[in-house]
């Protein structure tokens, strides 16, 4: 009894603590997008006399050049994850099922970036000698080395739980290593594909202290730049209703692309495989 | 089909543990080998060199003559059935029992006519476009045997197949294994530590212990002639009972027990192998008198377990259920002298004595 009672407490008080951190920030911009110029200044919690929706996301598209930021993004985050996902996973199962220690070495200098936080400046350089500065593809390079780590990590761990008879048995099926890795590894390894996607997605596509870094021409830029240039020319005139609206619009993506991926990452996949 | 060679093969691992030591086997063509031993014993080592899962530190392994020692697992032509199954969890049963043919490029047509064939075989055949997971144990070790037989290939290996069943079922899948092996007319190597099931499966079995071969046989010679005394003691329930004995010249004694030889023992210190049923209630001229101090006795119906002592060593006797004896009591057994099993103390090898 005592137990429920503090189960009760502690759900309870992590509700709570979720309504404030996430739910009254959320709700603040949700009901500030759509109200009136007039209106929105004083950034109140109350919801809009009138809810300009239609106006306001119109606006925001329009005069933020929105089409063109979500293009970028795209064109950025798309490709970084595949990268991500492809390399990681090779590496993963490498450091997963290798016995040998130097193998275990590399292992460790892989994952250092979830504890290391990359170099600015000297990744800026990478990319200048690469001739990718100011490029899709340098960015895409510089995400990609950031979450590879992270991807790594998790994917290593992941393999580990698989049961290494499969590979056995599809070796004495007739498959070649690789074969093994692409029809056997590969679709095991779904749900925590889905997972690594997930953060790789999110943590690009709002990425925006090395977009700033990187990115140069107008035409390139990524959505976050879109709204930091947006939020900065409107500033002046205190336009929170439209850079609220931008915001929403911008993260629609991601919640969309979180709600399809949540439903296939699906638990117990390798059920029935071994005893 | 294909006959196999194990030629003064070894496996080390790490350097310094040794799992299999100098190993001579020779698998004949067609031959149901069960390789049996305790756990540790080498045994799923020397199955899985076989496959190539793992390296030969030394020595040769040949399938039809042609060394294979050097060859990946997916070119030797051999199929194998895991303990735990391993069954492709994503993908159905038809695809499980097809991929093997899949790989090797197989036409479309053969694929699904040599699926269909395995899948009647093994009686499965409304169980193809389930996943494993919807399978039950048996189902599941159905299908694993089914990917191996779909193949044809030259050797079966199968690596304690049925550890996963309950009794029932095991009985019947080891009956069912017999009759696919001669169906299918082919190698099969079988590796368990159970007994039971390499005494009534095997064509021959071979004992292991600690890496090494400890003896090559029929199931029959095992049991009737040992090499050793573990072996001795590895086949047979309840267990063979030793006692240890002096032997001078032709005469050999032991507390409770004289035996002549017809020749000579080469050894002075011998130990004297009794089996359970060598015991017997009836009394016989030429049969040894003995008392046995019964400590625990256990009725099985068609014959009864003493459990006790003679001369005050620990021995199990298998004797007929007519005899009333309670714990405690003395019973008056009989055993033949013909029939005791004779080693030598110190090396543990069997003395040949008749």
């Amino acid at each position: 009894m005592r137990s429920r009672a503090l189960d009760a407490l502690r759900a309870t008080f992590l509700t709570l603590l979720a309504i404030a951190f996430v739910g009254v920030p959320v709700w603040a911009v949700l009901v500030n997008s759509a109200k009136s110029l007039a209106e929105v200044s004083p950034l109140t919690l109350a919801p809009p006399h009138h809810w300009n929706i239609g106006s306001n996301y119109g606006a925001a598209i329009h005069r933020g050049d929105l089409w063109h930021g979500l293009l970028n993004s795209v064109l950025v985050t798309v490709p970084t994850i595949l990268l991500v996902l492809v390399t990681s996973a090779m590496a993963a199962w490498v450091f997963a099922r290798s016995r040998s220690r130097a193998v275990r070495g590399v292992y460790y200098v892989s994952i250092i970036g979830v504890l290391v936080p990359p170099a600015v400046i000297t990744e800026i350089k990478v990319l200048t000698w690469l001739g990718l500065e100011g490029q899709h593809a340098g960015l895409v390079g510089v995400y990609s080395a950031m979450t590879m780590s992270l991807g790594i990590l998790l994917i290593t761990g992941f393999v580990k739980t698989l049961p290494i008879e499969l590979e056995e048995a599809a070796r004495l099926d007739g498959c070649s290593r690789f074969a093994t890795f692409l029809r056997i590894v590969l679709p095991l390894l779904s749900p925590i594909l889905t997972t690594c996607g997930i953060f790789v997605a999110i943590l690009t596509w709002n990425e925006f202290f090395y977009a700033f870094f990187v990115l140069e021409a107008q035409s390139k830029l990524t959505l976050p730049l879109d709204l930091f240039q947006f939020a900065s020319a409107t500033l002046y005139v205190n336009n929170w209703n439209l850079i609220f609206a931008f915001v929403v619009l911008s993260s629609l993506p991601m919640i969309v692309a979180y709600a399809l991926a949540q439903r296939r990452v699906v638990a117990g996949i390798t059920g029935g495989a071994v005893k | 089909m294909a006959d196999v060679t194990f030629d003064n093969v070894t496996k080390v691992f790490d350097e310094s543990s040794v799992a299999v030591d100098r190993l001579d086997l020779e698998i004949r063509d067609r031959e149901f080998m069960v390789i049996v031993g305790p756990s540790g014993c080498g045994k799923t080592t020397a199955l899985r060199m076989l496959a190539g899962l793992e390296s030969v530190s030394e020595g040769e392994i040949r399938i039809d003559g042609q060394p294979v020692t050097d060859v990946p697992p997916e070119r030797r032509d051999i199929a194998m059935v895991f303990q735990s199954y391993a069954l492709y969890p994503h993908m159905t049963v038809a695809q499980n029992l097809g991929f093997g043919l899949r790989m090797r490029h197989e036409k479309k047509a053969l694929v699904a006519e040599r699926v269909q064939e395995a899948a009647r075989i093994l009686g499965i055949e409304e169980l193809l476009a389930r996943k494993p997971r919807q399978l039950s144990g048996g189902q599941r070790q159905r299908v694993a045997l089914g990917r191996a037989i779909v193949r044809h290939p030259r050797v079966f290996l199968l690596d304690e197949p049925l550890s996963n069943l309950d009794a029932e079922l095991r009985a019947q899948t080891r009956v069912e294994l017999m009759k696919l092996h001669e169906r299918l007319n082919g190698t099969f190597v079988y590796v368990t530590h159970d007994q039971v099931e390499a005494m009534t499966m095997g064509t021959r079995i071979a004992v292991m212990r600690s890496g090494a071969l400890q003896q090559l046989a029929t199931p029959r010679d095992i049991y009737s002639d040992p090499a050793n005394m573990y072996v001795a003691g590895f086949v047979g329930s309840p267990k063979i009972s030793f006692t240890a004995g002096t032997a001078d010249g032709r005469v050999v004694t032991a507390p409770a027990f004289r035996l002549v030889l017809p020749a000579a023992s080469p050894v002075r210190d011998v130990t004297l192998g009794i089996r359970p049923e060598h015991f017997s209630t009836a009394p016989r001229e030429d049969l040894i008198e003995v008392d046995f101090d019964v400590d625990l006795v256990e009725i099985l119906g068609a014959d009864q377990i003493l459990y006790g002592r003679v001369a005050g060593t620990p021995m199990t006797a298998r004797v007929d259920p007519s005899l009333v004896v309670a714990s405690g009591e003395k019973a008056r057994l009989f055993v033949d002298p013909q029939k005791i099993l004779l080693f030598d103390t110190k090396t543990e090898r069997a003395i040949p004595s008749r």
